[in-house]
C-alpha cells in the first residue's frame, strides 16, 4: 500500500517536474502597435510549441528605442522587439541588438516555405547600415501619390500624373473646380511629425543621400522644396496646412475634401470605408518624378522590423516565433487591417484581395521598394531638421527655395556631425 | 461745465458698473477655460471623421461608440484600478509625512531649518526627464521595475515636498498661543497636532490632499519610464498609447478616454471643494 502510494507520488512529482521543465522557455515580444499582434495571440504557437511561453506587450514605435534602452539597462529587455528600421544601426551600435545572420540561415533551413515567401526587403529592412541582419521586417510601408480620379476628370486633367509639374497642375485645377466649394487640390501636412511623406518624394525626384545625409542643397532639393511652396502659393492646399498634422491631412482626403495627397497604403483601408475603390473614384500611382528627370525613379519604403535583442538567449524559440509571425495567415491579418506585408504569398490570398481591392494594382509598385536611406547614428537629429524644413516650406512661400535648401543643408550637415 | 452725475444711467452704472465688470471678466474666464473641455466632451460623441471635417461644435448624430470602445478595452478596469491604488497611496502617505514634517518646520526652531526646507524642494526643482535614467537604474537594482512599489516610491517622493510647503504655511499661520493653551490644559504634542493644529489647518490639509491627488492621478513620465507591462499601466499612460501618428487619430475615442479619466478626479474635486468651503466657513465662525 505504502509502496503504491510512494510510486504514485513519484509519478505525480515527475509529471509535475516535466511540466515545469516544459514551461521553462519564455519569450518576451514587444509589438509597436496593437494592430501587429496576431489575432490568436500566439495560441497556435503555444499549441505547436508547448514548452515556449510567449509574453507580449505593446510599446509604441515612437518610444520603443528609448524604452528598449531603459529595459536593457534594467535587465528587463524583451527577446524580440518591433522598431522603426531607421533605428537599427544605432541600437546595434549601442549593444542592444543581437546579430542574427546565422540564425536566419537556420530559419531558411527549418522553414523553407515561409522563408521563400518573404521579399528581399524583409531582410534589407532588418539590416544595419553595414549589412548585418538583426531580424526580419514583415511589414513595410511606402508612400504613393493618391488622388481622386473623378475630380481630376472633372477638372480635365489627364492621368496618370507621373511628374511633379502635372501634380501641381492637377492640384491647382481641382482647387478651382467651379462649384467645388472649399475643395482642396492637395492635402498637405505642415506640422508636428517626421518627414516620412516628404523624403520618399525627394528620392522619387532623384534626390541623393550621401552616407545617410540627404543632399537638399542641390537642383533636386530645390525643386523638392519648390514643390511644396508652389502648392501653398497656388492655394492648392489649405491655408491652414502649416498647422495640420497627419490626421488632418488624411481626414481631408478620406472625408472627400481633397483631390490629391501622398500617403501610405494603410490609409486606403480608411478611404475604402467612405469611397470604395471598386467605384473608381480614387486611385494611386508611384510618387512623381521631375519633368525630364534622368535619374532613376526610386520608390522607397520604411520597415517596422522585428529585431532580436541581446537579451535573447533562446535562439531556437526566437526563430520559431519570427517564423510564426511571418506565416501568411498571421501576416495577412495585419496586412488586411493595417500595414502591408513583405510575405508575397499574402498578395494572392483571396481573403486579402477581397479586403483590399486595390491590392493587385499596388503589387507592381510595392515589388520594387528599396529601404529609405538613413544616417546610421544621427537619424533623429537629421529628421528634426527636415521636419523644420518641411514645416517652413509650407509656411514660408516667399523665401526662395534655393535659400532654404542652402540654409537647411547646413543644419542637416551639423545634425549629422559633419 | 459739470457733467450730470445723478441721472438714472449714471446711477445704474454706479450700482452695477463694478459688478458688470466682474461678471464680464468671470464670464470670459469661464468661456476661455471651459471651451476646450466642452469641445472634448462634444467631440467624444462624434464620428472620428466628423471631428476633422465638420465645422459644427455639436455632433450631427450623438454617438456613444467611443465610450463603448473605451469601456470595452480589455485592460480598462485594470488601468483604472492601478490609477486608483497608486493615487490613494500617493495621497494618503505623503499627507501623513507632510503633516509631521510641516508641523516640525513650523513649530520647532532647529538649526538649518530654512535651508532644509529649501532642500525639500529639490525633487520638484529637478526636471523629471533628467531623473528618469538614474531612477530606472536605481529601481532596477532594487528589482522594483514593473511593480506598484516603484510608483508608490516615486509618486510619494514628488508629492511630499509640495504638501509640506503648503502645510508649513498653514501651520505657521495658527497663533502659537492657542497651542500653548492646549499645552497648559495638558495636551501632549500628538494631541495638540491632532486636536488643535489639524482642525485649524484643515483647509490646508484638504488643499494639499487635492494637489497630491491630482499629481498622482495625472502623473505620466515616471510610469512611462518605470513600467512597461500592460497590466501595470495607469490611465494617463494608456491615454498616451491611444495617440496614433500612423493612422487617422480617433479623437472621439481619445476624448472619451480623457473624459472617463478625468471624471473620477472631478467627482473627488467637487466633493472636497465643499469640505474646503465648509472648513473655511467654520474657521471664520470660530474666530
Amino acid at each position: 500500500m505504502l509502496t503504491a502510494a510512494l510510486a504514485l507520488e513519484t509519478t505525480a512529482l515527475s509529471g509535475l517536474s516535466s511540466q515545469l521543465a516544459a514551461q521553462e522557455r519564455t519569450l518576451k515580444v514587444w509589438f509597436g502597435r496593437d494592430q501587429f499582434i496576431p489575432e490568436d495571440q500566439f495560441a497556435q504557437f503555444k499549441a505547436e510549441n508547448p514548452d515556449i511561453a510567449v509574453e507580449f506587450e505593446v510599446i509604441r514605435l515612437e518610444d520603443v528605442s528609448a524604452q528598449l534602452v531603459l529595459a536593457t539597462r534594467s535587465g528587463n529587455a524583451p527577446d524580440i522587439v518591433q522598431i522603426q528600421a531607421r533605428d537599427i544601426t544605432q541600437l546595434a551600435l549601442g549593444g542592444m541588438l543581437k546579430e542574427f545572420d546565422a540564425q536566419i540561415e537556420t530559419f531558411k533551413e527549418q522553414f523553407p516555405d515561409t522563408y521563400n515567401q518573404l521579399s528581399p526587403i524583409a531582410w534589407e529592412g532588418a539590416s544595419s547600415a553595414d549589412g548585418k541582419l538583426y531580424g526580419v521586417a514583415l511589414f513595410v510601408q511606402s508612400i504613393y501619390l493618391t488622388y481622386r480620379k473623378d475630380l481630376l476628370e472633372a477638372a480635365g486633367i489627364a492621368m496618370p500624373l507621373e511628374t511633379t509639374d502635372k501634380v501641381l497642375a492637377a492640384a491647382k485645377a481641382v482647387s478651382t473646380i467651379p462649384g467645388g466649394g472649399d475643395m482642396l487640390g492637395f492635402s498637405l501636412i505642415g506640422c508636428c511629425v517626421a518627414p516620412t511623406w516628404e523624403l520618399p518624394l525627394f528620392l522619387a525626384m532623384g534626390g541623393q543621400f550621401i552616407d545617410g545625409v540627404p543632399q537638399i542643397d542641390s537642383d533636386v532639393g530645390i525643386e523638392w522644396i519648390e514643390f511644396y511652396q508652389t502648392l501653398m502659393r497656388d492655394k492648392s492646399a489649405s491655408p491652414d496646412s502649416a498647422s495640420w498634422d497627419s490626421g488632418q491631412m488624411r481626414a481631408a482626403f478620406v472625408g472627400g475634401r481633397a483631390g490629391v495627397m501622398h500617403e501610405g497604403e494603410h490609409i486606403y483601408v480608411e478611404i475604402e470605408k467612405t469611397m470604395p475603390y471598386a467605384e473608381g473614384k480614387w486611385t494611386f500611382e508611384r510618387l512623381p518624378t521631375r519633368p525630364g528627370q534622368t535619374e532613376p525613379h526610386v520608390q522607397s519604403g520604411f520597415a517596422f522590423p522585428f529585431v532580436v535583442t541581446t537579451a535573447a538567449d533562446d535562439d531556437d524559440a526566437v526563430v520559431r516565433a519570427l517564423e510564426y509571425l511571418a506565416r501568411p495567415d498571421f501576416a495577412k491579418q495585419v496586412a488586411i487591417r493595417y500595414q502591408p506585408t513583405t510575405n508575397s504569398a499574402v498578395s494572392n490570398d483571396p481573403e486579402y484581395l477581397a479586403a483590399k481591392p486595390w491590392a493587385q494594382d499596388i503589387a507592381p509598385l510595392a515589388a520594387s521598394l528599396v529601404p529609405l536611406p538613413t544616417h546610421p547614428t544621427r537619424v533623429i537629429q537629421i529628421y528634426d531638421v527636415l521636419t523644420q524644413l518641411r514645416d517652413r516650406s509650407v509656411a514660408d512661400t516667399t523665401t526662395p527655395a534655393a535659400d532654404l535648401a542652402k540654409e537647411y543643408q547646413d543644419l542637416v550637415n551639423k545634425a549629422a556631425g559633419l | 461745465m459739470r457733467v450730470q452725475e445723478s441721472g438714472p444711467m449714471a446711477l445704474l452704472f454706479q450700482r452695477l458698473g463694478p459688478k458688470v465688470l466682474i461678471w464680464f471678466t468671470l464670464t470670459f474666464l469661464v468661456i476661455w477655460t471651459a471651451t476646450p473641455i466642452i469641445w472634448a466632451i462634444l467631440s467624444s460623441f462624434k464620428d472620428p471623421l466628423e471631428i476633422y471635417e465638420s465645422k459644427s461644435l455639436l455632433p450631427e448624430v450623438w454617438r456613444l461608440d467611443a465610450y463603448r470602445k473605451v469601456l470595452s478595452m480589455p485592460g480598462f478596469s485594470t488601468w483604472l484600478m492601478n490609477s486608483v491604488i497608486v493615487t490613494v497611496v500617493a495621497t494618503i502617505v505623503p499627507l501623513i509625512l507632510a503633516i509631521l514634517a510641516a508641523y516640525g518646520f513650523a513649530r520647532y526652531a532647529f538649526k538649518f531649518r530654512h535651508v532644509l526646507l529649501l532642500l525639500y524642494l529639490i525633487p520638484r526643482i529637478i526636471p523629471r526627464v533628467s531623473l528618469i535614467v538614474p531612477l530606472n537604474d536605481l529601481m532596477s537594482d532594487l528589482g522594483l521595475i514593473n511593480t506598484y512599489s516603484v510608483l508608490f516610491i516615486t509618486y510619494i517622493a514628488s508629492a511630499v515636498p509640495l504638501a509640506t510647503w503648503i502645510l508649513v504655511g498653514f501651520f505657521g499661520s495658527i497663533p502659537k498661543e492657542i497651542e500653548e493653551s492646549a499645552t497648559l490644559d495638558g495636551a501632549n504634542m500628538w494631541n495638540r497636532l491632532r486636536h488643535v493644529m489639524l482642525p485649524m489647518a484643515w483647509p490646508g490639509v484638504v488643499t494639499a490632499a487635492v494637489l497630491c491627488l491630482r499629481e498622482a492621478w495625472n502623473e505620466f513620465s515616471f510610469v512611462l519610464a518605470l513600467v512597461n507591462q500592460t497590466d501595470m499601466r495607469t490611465l494617463p499612460y494608456q491615454l498616451y498609447m491611444l495617440k496614433d501618428s500612423m493612422g487617422i487619430q480617433d479623437y472621439a475615442v481619445y476624448n472619451a478616454f480623457t473624459i472617463l479619466t478625468v471624471l473620477p478626479l472631478l467627482l473627488v474635486y467637487l466633493l472636497l471643494e465643499r469640505k474646503v468651503v465648509d472648513s473655511i466657513v467654520s474657521g471664520a465662525v470660530k474666530s
